[in-house]
């Protein structure tokens, strides 16, 4: 079977940084991964381009066996990747329901819509805030509504970027067994920088670096690469 | 997904259904003139809440909204002149306008064009236009038989006639209470998309279009229909601006008749839909008060009162009235309740 999601030599430059630079990488149906890097490593930049949320400078991305470089953010969200910003990107002035409905809806009729926002608000225990206009919830259940979108849009391919920035140790925990769950319906690929919650997903790791990969393998793996531990690991853990 | 009505639009409709009830009134206890002042407010009203609803709802600032509303009334006018048939003239008053925006829009949307260019590329369309209509003095130009004679305009209009009996036309009541009843119903159909799925989402775009577009939803889509829909409006608007008068002119077209529309919007404030409706009639009332009253400078002290107003009430006169409704009846129930605590511990005695 071929990947869900590839991408081919897929560049992007900003003036005369290149952020992402001649990136080969593959990701398959239903598999979890993690991609890791230190700041400024491209991984937002990467995610952005596969939602078409910015074009890259050169390459193409393949998404089950279909081009879709040249695609619209929207058409890329109906052929079913859904992402969630490292930056909550919500709808501020609207409720956290009404939120959640705006992504389940665009793929299921009416009754079904409203069944989805109900199992996505318990799930996210957010069932007590749903008439709250997401603009004035903490930064850390802001995070969860927009994850909450994501659920409901239920993709083929999540994208997470970050997504436990701003949440305390205990929703952090919750964060690693919701992507557990959602994974075993879709692929997923999380952005993140804490180490524990990374071991605790236990997935394929990706390590970027200055816009590159500069390694991939199983998290034990890459936690004794020497390369990955002198740009990465290595500061971090100091 | 909201199938309760909210407080805010329980109230739209309590105010609506009082004010209905006054206004249907009116020509009972008050003269054609009254009616005729009425009537225009509510035409301008309607232009006014096509432009609003853009601008509130959707973020969308179409500053030459008023290019629909002269396609409108310069639609009814030929056609009606030429034919006779007023119906179909004030269905092409709506469709017209629909067709223009759909062109307009669909070039400055999915040209991807920037909101602020919005602004002003409508607001060039309404100018242009204007100009165009001037430039038509020359008695040569005609469409049909109508000659459109420039800056002069189109007079003796043929008064509506009623469809299904052509040879009966609406006087002035008559025409008071169907610009009355259209512009209800334009508010209502506004109210009901704005609770459906489309009118989510044109919330949504005004909140985060790149949201929307990651929810898989095509903001270029709703924005044009929305735009669409709103040019049909602003034409109905001129269509029974047309009506109204039996006259049209090329100053439905410019920069006056455009800014006036917003900053009726303005005024009332853009967030809810009562707000446009509101704003215009405080406007224009203030407007034909100012130059009865003789004062010299209508425009000039106008907008010194418009400065004061966006001042002290910077969210439009509705978003005010109703906060201090709310703070008001927030200390009526205080008020009530220790007594209502007393009787409820009396009971138990
Ligand atoms: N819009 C932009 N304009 C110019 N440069 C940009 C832009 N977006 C990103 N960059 C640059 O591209 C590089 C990669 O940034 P990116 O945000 O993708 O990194 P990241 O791996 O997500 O970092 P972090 O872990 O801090 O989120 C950085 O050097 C950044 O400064
Ligand atoms: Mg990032």
């Amino acid at each position: 079977m071929t990947a869900l999601l590839e991408t081919r030599d897929l560049t992007r430059r900003f003036g005369g940084v290149t952020a992402i630079d001649n990136v080969n990488f593959a990701v398959d149906h239903k598999e979890l991964r993690c991609l890791i890097g230190s700041n400024g490593a491209g991984k937002s930049t990467f995610f952005k381009m596969l939602t078409a949320q910015m074009p890259p400078s050169t390459g193409r991305i393949i998404f089950d066996n279909r081009d879709i470089t040249d695609l619209e953010p929207s058409e890329i969200a109906r052929l079913g990747i859904g992402i969630k910003n490292q930056v909550p990107d919500v709808l501020d002035g609207m409720s956290v329901e009404e939120n959640i409905w705006l992504a389940a809806r665009s793929r299921v009729g009416r009754e079904g819509a409203l069944s989805v926002v109900e199992d996505t608000l318990a799930l996210l225990d957010l069932r007590v805030r749903r008439k709250d206009l997401v603009g004035n919830l903490a930064h850390g259940q802001r995070q969860w509504v927009e994850f909450g979108m994501v659920i409901a849009l239920a993709p083929r391919l999540a994208l997470l970027d970050e997504p436990t920035a701003g949440m305390t140790a205990a929703e952090t925990i919750r964060t690693a067994e919701l992507i557990a769950e959602l994974n075993k319906t879709m692929a997923v690929i999380v952005v993140e920088h804490d180490m524990q919650f990374i071991r605790r997903l236990n997935a394929f790791v990706t390590v970027f670096h200055q816009g590159r990969v500069l390694a991939e393998g199983p998290m034990h793996r890459i936690m004794e690469n020497e390369e990955v531990r002198n740009v990465y690991l290595g500061r971090d853990a100091a | 997904m909201t199938p309760k009505l909210s407080t805010t639009e329980i109230a739209t409709l309590i105010i609506l259904a009082l004010a209905s009830v006054a206004i249907l009134a009116v020509p009972k206890f008050a003269g054609l003139s009254l009616q005729l002042d009425l009537s225009i407010i509510f035409v301008y009203a309607i232009l006014a809440l096509s432009m609003g609803f853009m601008w509130g709802q959707v973020g969308m600032l179409s500053f030459g909204q008023t290019v629909f509303f002269g396609i409108g009334g310069y639609s009814y006018a030929i056609f009606a002149l030429n034919t006779g048939d007023t119906t179909t003239a004030m269905l092409l008053a709506i469709l017209l306008p629909m067709l223009v925006a759909a062109l307009l829009g669909y070039f400055i949307i999915y040209g991807g064009i920037n909101d602020i260019y919005f602004a002003v590329i409508t607001m060039v369309a309404t100018i242009a236009l204007e100009k165009a209509v001037r430039a038509t003095s020359d008695p040569r130009i005609k469409i049909g038989d109508v000659r459109l004679q420039g800056q002069n305009g189109i007079a003796a209009l043929p008064d509506l006639k009623v469809p299904w009996n052509p040879s009966e036309t609406l006087f002035v009541t008559e025409v008071y209470y169907l610009i009355f009843i259209a512009m209800l119903l334009v508010t209502a159909a506004y109210a009901l998309l704005l609770r459906a799925r489309v009118g989510r989402v044109l919330v949504g775009i005004r909140e985060n279009e790149q949201r929307i577009a990651l929810l898989g939803y095509d903001p270029r889509r709703y924005k044009l229909l929305i735009f669409v829909i709103s040019g049909g409006v602003a034409g109905l608007a001129g269509g029974l601006y047309a009506v109204w008068g039996n006259f049209v002119a090329p100053e439905m077209m410019n920069l006056n008749a455009s800014a006036s529309v917003v900053i009726n919007v303005l005024v009332g404030g853009k967030a809810s839909l009562l707000g446009p409706l509101v704003g215009t009639g405080i406007v224009q009332s203030l407007t034909s008060w100012l130059g009865s009253a003789g004062v010299g400078q209508v425009n000039v002290v106008l907008g010194l009162i418009l400065i004061a107003a966006v001042q002290v009430f910077p969210q439009g006169v509705v978003p005010m009235v109703s906060a201090i409704c709310r703070w008001g009846l927030g200390h009526l129930v205080r008020l009530a309740q220790p007594s209502r605590r007393a009787s409820a511990t009396g009971g138990k005695q």
